[in-house]
């Protein structure tokens, strides 16, 4: 899609979503990413922070029937998506989410580990985590440690 | 039952806005 020239309203809702970001304040940026998004069904960005703001405010059934409501756009979304299934114990079907993806990246890889936890298929989980720990340098290498040691003790 | 973390739930974090600003 072309770049088309930014209003100055948009980018002032921008300026206004990107604070609400930086403070943690989920609640206004769902409201501002949903007047971005209501104003313009084709801003992908604007989706995808309502998404992630309804999934910061545990609202995973509002941020499902906005994906299902918007499946094209929804396709980026992958993570999200098996995110909030895993979230609402739709264990399967956020496994069949993450299967289903070519190229999952490190945060689907990450989902991946967790969903296959939880649904006892350790060895698997222990693999996929054994890759992750191998290719990623974040903030989260302790809990991921944990997340590990908790697999390999389901396993013994 | 052992501990064990939602690191995706951290991983699910917001889009950069940097090029909208
Ligand atoms: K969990």
């Amino acid at each position: 899609m072309a770049q088309q020239q930014q209003t100055a309203a948009v980018t002032a809702l921008y300026v206004d979503l990107q604070r609400a970001i930086n403070n943690g304040d989920h609640e206004k940026a769902l409201k501002v990413s949903s007047k971005l998004f209501g104003d313009n069904p084709a801003d992908d960005r604007a989706f995808h922070c309502k998404i992630v703001s309804f999934i910061q405010l545990g609202k995973f059934d509002d941020a499902l029937l906005t994906m299902k409501k918007n499946q094209e756009l929804a396709t980026a979304l992958p993570f999200e998506k098996a995110y909030c299934e895993y979230r609402l114990n739709r264990t399967a079907e956020a496994l069949r989410t993450l299967r289903n993806l070519e190229n999952p990246d490190t945060r689907c890889q990450e989902l991946l580990a967790q969903v296959l936890y939880r649904l006892e298929e350790h060895r698997e989980s222990l693999s996929v985590y054994r890759s992750l720990m191998k290719n990623t340098q974040d903030d989260y290498e302790e809990e991921r440690e944990t997340n590990m040691s908790a697999v390999q003790a389901a396993i013994q | 039952k052992p501990l064990f973390f939602d690191v995706a739930l951290s991983l699910a974090d917001y889009p950069s806005l940097e090029d909208k600003l």
